[in-house]
């Protein structure tokens, strides 16, 4: 199960090497493209889901100075579609496809330990519009439980 | 003779300043709102709203060489379910296709974008190089997509944003 809420949760700081943040950071640790590292699931019954979009996922967060964001997170392991267009695919090819990427954007804001997502864009028209709050320390409470991503600034990736 | 040579381009510069001066990744660096989308066909017909009257969409360019963009269409339904992989197989699709999103690098050359893509909706655009042709005016963006295949009719594209000009989230 891959709660479509708990997607672009917050980030552990990795090129810290571990060191973790006692307060919500100063906006300009957050500002930037972030890689997806791994998504960890936790149900509401404290098992721990690894892989939580498959080996090797590709997804990136950014946060702009000016208060925008934009996620974008792949399952490993996609296939592209056997024709190369989103309109004319085969029906069963597209709602895999859908099944298997999230994306949104919108604005964001801080609130203590927490960033809020403002949703005014999604894969998942059910978010446009809601407010998502994140947990500054990567975990939080999901319909399904707690879950987070572990993401890492590119310019220490690349 | 090379006075007047040179009086003229100077003039030329004052009056044409886009002349003289190239677009430079700073006028492209920020996310843009998308306006409106609209397709010349092949056969000479347009189509001015191809994605719906009002579509949704935004393109973050960054100073690190980092984009993304996420564009949707115009009266897009809920999903009945609320939850992107359970839901019903002909909603998931629908909704598959009245969506686009991708990120990755970008190279801007000044009157074309290049979006190196690393990741998208639509798995077939990893590792392309999307080429755009740019228009920058103030605060309003073009982007033309030449001869693009979408729903089995090939088009050119053309799509404009405006700055977003937000306050700085606190």
């Amino acid at each position: 199960m891959k709660p479509f809420l708990f997607l672009p949760v917050l980030l552990f700081l990795i090129p810290a090497l571990g060191t973790e943040y006692a307060l919500a950071p100063p906006k300009s640790d957050l500002v930037g493209t972030w890689k997806l590292i791994s998504a960890i699931d936790t149900t509401d019954k404290g098992q721990i889901v690894r892989n939580v979009y498959g080996l090797n996922p590709t997804g990136f967060l950014t946060y702009t100075a000016d208060g925008r964001m934009m996620a974008i997170i792949t399952d490993g392991g996609r296939k592209p579609l056997s024709v190369p267009d989103r309109v004319s695919a085969p029906a069963g090819e597209r709602a895999e496809a859908f099944a298997t990427s999230v994306a949104y954007g919108g604005r964001y804001t801080l609130d203590g330990d927490k960033v809020i997502h403002h949703v005014e864009v999604a894969t998942m028209q059910n978010v446009v519009g809601t407010v998502l709050t994140k947990s500054r320390f990567s975990v939080f409470q999901s319909r399904f439980g707690e879950s987070h991503c572990w993401l890492s600034h590119l310019p220490f990736f690349t | 003779m090379k006075k007047a040579f040179l009086l003229t381009l100077v003039t030329l510069g004052a009056a044409f300043p886009s002349i003289s001066i190239a677009q430079s990744k700073n006028d492209l660096v920020g996310t843009w709102k998308l306006l409106s989308v609209s397709y010349v066909m092949d056969n000479g017909q347009t189509n001015k709203e191809p994605y719906g009257p009002h579509p949704t969409g935004f393109i973050t360019y960054t100073a690190d060489d980092r984009m993304m963009a996420t564009i949707a269409f115009d009266g897009r339904k809920p999903l009945s379910v609320n939850d992107f992989i359970t839901a019903p197989a002909e909603e998931r699709a629908q909704a598959f296709s009245t969506f686009v999103a991708y990120a990755g690098r970008y190279t801007f050359t000044g009157d074309k974008v290049v979006h190196h893509v690393e990741v998208s909706s639509l798995q077939n655009l990893v590792h392309t190089d999307q080429v755009r042709l740019v228009t920058l005016k103030g605060d309003r963006l073009s982007l033309r997509m030449p001869s693009s295949p979408v729903g089995g009719v090939s088009h050119d594209a053309e799509l404009v944003f405006e700055r977003i000009k937000e306050e700085p989230a606190r």
